[in-house]
């Protein structure tokens, strides 16, 4: 599970453009809307704000937790909690128990559906595929943790050397 | 094939703009009717190469030379 | 229904009526949607010489079959109404993500008329429609509309389209919005708005867009998608937003420096999209569904205007109020005017122009501190340029005639044709920061024959002479000569202008954003007819494409026929035609350049076929068109046109 790529979000770059959402609802529901996405935007146009809600696939996932009937599940080689639809009776405990809002309840079937980082998708997630500016990406989280830490101390140095020369 | 005279070539070579001049003298000699003309005309010159080369009025590889250089090579084709 | 919603909303604000009307599979076939269904309805549904402002005038807020989906850039809407800045034909197209909301709510159309009693504004949740009051709304700013309608109902997470103080005044080019920055900026649509006691409409949408053949329409969408990822104009976009064009404009001497008296400057870096990007930029925006993202967040930090913000700029947004004014020194200065127009609702574009003519006609003595009631007129002078642009927002003194456009207000002063040559209009609409003596031939020619007033660089986005060169065989492909792919030059322009209106047209229709197939090339006409028949499920073809774009083009151009406005008027500014571009900077690559319109304006008449003495389509197009009902109309106009008291009636303006 420590290697599993999952979705990081970066929202200090989301555009707010929403690609996600209709390649997202695209790909899985065939049809395209905001209430078929698994991930979802949030903006504020006003003050020029936009951030990006996904699954984030925690590794003591409170939507498996709270699952009656087993449908919510993590799949420990994806990284991931997955819902069968089969086994779901559509409670809503796992949407009201996700911290972040990223479980949502299909209005066709009524069951909860869920980000399952598309899998099967050649290229991976749709969402970080189509993504303009990188704000969702699809990482290994050490990996990602070790760049960040590289990108942040040559930005501690740069300040320093300038501090150094005035 | 030829369907314009050195002359008639050498007026349409000078033009800064040859779409519509040289539909409607295709369309005036037959070689293609009123329909056409205008589905070409919306479409592109890229169509006109197309047909023209359907209609063995132009070899394929004029055709293909015309689709890479334009209408200094069609026209050439033409004459 | 695939991709459309199948429907329009009808609200009269007179009688209260609300009504929706289903659209059949002929209207949506042949209007395809967006600014197709809008100019259907302006042309057909309004009395000729209806005032702009007359309750029965209509207001069309248009999205199409695409909107919503997952083709590249799905959000934008297209508003139409007769416009009361020219008297013609006027429509404008928005960005941001209140088309998709349209759709989901489950309408392709809205058409508003009648006037309200008092100030109202519209709710559309779903099917629910409501007409409710606005008197607390009315006065304020979109972005204080904007939290207290989403406060009042209750959800952060509509959208919205307002109008601001200048729309309620009925300022001739006040504007409306949506997500309060995103602005369908011209031709007036946000005083007819007004002049409506409509302060906006709020909308939630919750609904989905059907897809006919969901894997080919992920094929397509995704093909096109890695494309952009690479696209170099893409790259531009989305590091700098559209004043990346400022150093180009430069060097290709179009930048509009003092109302177009020169094409470049020294200092215009200043206001360039890198500078903007290092200094000011707070946050990159993307429309719906969009791969370029080139939107802006601006934030002064420092100076006397430290602390505003707004969304934005474009760059033909800054220019007006900013270089074309004479300022390029802070670009504070220019930022702090561009959140004005946006706080007020007005048009950059003619808001900056009008205020530019009004500084010229005081530089060459045509008026005086009598006329601008004691404010001196300098070229650069951000008090004043401010201190205008608020008083013309509110209708105050010199700002309540410069409200009205510059030829109008130049009638108002009696300044006669010499302060209409100033004015740098054609039909009343005036040029946008592109001066065809360097950007270019192409968009100067549709600037003459633009069928939303003229001076118009949306109508054809003529891009194939601004990035034509960035895409190598593109021009041969389409025009059959590369060397059109440059701006200063006159080959192959007349049928690029034909052909470009064409698909810039029915991209409107389909309501997707121009910038990814006039500006970025990545998505081209065949791709748009993948996408098109992929979401509807039907078998439109290029040819069927570019006809709709011309049809409703076509039809366009016959409402300005039926106001006696076409050959006649079909010219450009003056100072394009008569003064050669003098040497701004030394690397200035058009020094010397005027705009020979009359040697392309006759062959663009042949591919049009329109009569080159009266300007109007021929009744052989028109039938070819499906517009027999138009050819009609236009017939015993083709010789009142022509007739000795119409020659005599020059008009600058309908």
């Amino acid at each position: 599970m420590n290697n599993a790529k999952v979705l990081m979000f970066n929202n200090e770059i989301c555009t707010g453009c929403r690609s996600c959402v209709v390649g997202c609802s695209l790909y899985h529901e065939g049809e395209i809307g905001k209430i078929l996405s698994r991930v979802a935007v949030v903006r504020n146009e006003r003050f020029g704000e936009s951030f990006v809600v996904g699954c984030d696939a925690c590794s003591d996932a409170p939507c498996a937790a709270v699952c009656p009937t087993g449908a919510c599940a993590m799949d420990i080689k994806a990284g991931i909690t997955k819902i069968n639809a089969d086994k779901c009776i559509g409670c809503k405990e796992c949407a009201n128990a996700c911290p972040f809002g990223a479980i949502n309840m299909h209005y066709k079937t009524g069951k909860a559906f869920k980000c399952d980082l598309c899998e099967g998708r050649e290229q991976g997630p749709v969402c970080a595929d189509w993504c303009p500016s990188g704000a969702i990406s699809y990482q290994t989280p050490t990996i990602a943790y070790k760049a960040k830490r590289r990108e942040k101390l040559s930005e501690r140095l740069k300040a320093a050397k300038v501090g150094e020369e005035n | 094939m030829a369907v314009m005279t050195k002359a008639e070539a050498k007026k349409f070579m000078e033009m800064d703009d040859r779409m519509i001049d040289i539909l409607d003298f295709l369309r005036d000699k037959g070689v293609f009717n009123e329909q056409t003309h205008r589905k070409i005309l919306l479409s592109g010159y890229f169509r006109l190469v197309e047909y023209l080369e359907k209609e063995k009025i132009i070899t394929g590889k004029q055709a293909q030379d015309a689709q890479k250089n334009g209408f200094d090579d069609l026209i050439y084709a033409l004459q | 229904m695939n991709g459309w919603a199948g429907q329009r909303l009808r609200v009269n604000l007179s009688t209260e009526e609300i009504t929706k009307e289903p659209l059949s599979y002929e209207y949506r076939r042949k209007w395809l949607g967006g600014r197709g269904f809008n100019s259907e309805v302006l042309y057909n549904e309004m009395p000729v010489n209806i005032d702009p402002f007359d309750p029965e005038a209509r207001v069309c807020i248009g999205v199409g079959p695409m909107s919503g989906t997952a083709a590249p850039s799905t959000g934008r809407v297209t508003v139409s109404a007769k416009s009361p800045l020219t008297g013609g034909h006027g429509d404008a197209n928005m960005g941001g993500h209140w088309g998709a909301e349209i759709k989901y709510a489950g309408y392709d159309q809205i058409i508003i008329q009648g006037r309200a009693k008092k100030p109202v504004y519209l709710w559309i949740d779903d099917d629910k429609v409501e007409i409710r009051d606005a008197s607390h709304l009315w006065g304020k700013y979109p972005r204080e509309a904007d939290q207290m309608i989403k406060e009042e109902l209750g959800d952060e997470d509509i959208h919205i389209m307002l109008i601001g103080p200048a729309g309620e005044n009925m300022v001739r080019f006040a504007c409306c919005f949506n997500d309060v920055w995103r602005a369908a900026g011209r031709t007036g649509t946000g005083a007819v708005i007004g002049s409506k006691n409509l302060k906006g409409i709020a909308t939630r949408g919750s609904g989905t867009v059907k897809i006919a053949d969901p894997k080919k329409m992920m094929n397509v969408c995704d093909g096109l998608r890695q494309k952009m990822k690479t696209d170099v104009m893409k790259d531009g976009l989305y590091e700098y937003g559209s004043l990346v064009l400022i150093n180009i404009a430069n060097r290709d001497g179009w930048f509009p420096w003092k109302n177009f008296q020169e094409g470049a400057h020294l200092h215009a870096d200043n206001m360039s999209g890198e500078t903007h990007a290092a200094t000011v930029m707070k946050h990159r925006e993307g429309c719906f569904a969009c791969p370029i993202c080139c939107g802006r967040f601006t934030q002064i930090k420092e100076g006397k205007y430290a602390g505003e913000e707004f969304g934005g700029p474009e760059y033909e947004h800054a220019v007006p109020t900013g270089p074309r004014c004479g300022i390029i020194e802070d670009a504070n200065d220019i930022w702090h005017n561009c959140r004005l127009t946006n706080d007020y609702g007005m048009d950059g574009i003619e808001c900056g122009g009008t205020i530019a003519a009004a500084i010229e006609w005081y530089e060459k003595g045509l008026i005086t501190t009598k006329e601008t009631g004691g404010l001196e007129l300098e070229w650069g002078n951000e008090e004043v340029v401010e201190t205008l642009i608020r008083m013309i927002a509110k209708r105050e003194g010199f700002g309540d005639i410069l409200a009205e456009g510059a030829d109008r207000a130049a009638d108002k002063l009696g300044l006669g044709d010499k302060g209409h040559y100033y004015s740098i209009t054609t039909r009343g609409m005036t040029v946008p920061g592109d001066d065809p003596r360097g950007l270019g031939f192409g968009y100067g020619l549709s600037f003459a024959v633009g069928t939303r007033g003229g001076c118009d660089h949306l109508r054809s986005l003529c891009c194939l002479e601004l990035s034509g060169a960035l895409y190598p065989g593109l021009c041969t492909k389409l025009l059959g000569d590369e060397r059109a792919n440059r701006p200063v030059t006159k080959v192959g322009k007349p049928y690029m202008v034909y052909y470009e209106e064409n698909q810039k047209t029915t991209t409107d229709c389909l309501n997707v954003c121009c910038f990814t197939t006039h500006w970025s090339y990545a998505v081209r006409t065949e791709d748009q007819v993948d996408y098109l028949n992929a979401t509807t499920g039907l078998d439109f073809t290029e040819e069927e494409f570019q006809e709709i774009g011309e049809r409703v083009y076509t039809l366009e151009r016959a409402y300005w026929n039926r106001h006696m406005s076409g050959a006649r008027e079909d010219t450009v500014p003056e100072r394009f035609l008569n003064e050669p571009m003098p040497q701004g900077v030394e690397y200035q690559t058009n020094v010397g350049a005027t705009f020979p319109l009359n040697d392309m304006l006759k062959k663009y008449y042949r591919y049009r076929d329109w009569d080159p003495k009266t300007g109007f389509p021929s009744a052989k197009k028109l039938k070819a068109l499906g517009l027999e009902n138009v050819a009609k109309d236009l017939e015993p106009l083709r010789a009142k046109y022509l007739s000795e008291a119409e020659k005599k009636n020059k008009k600058w303006y309908c």
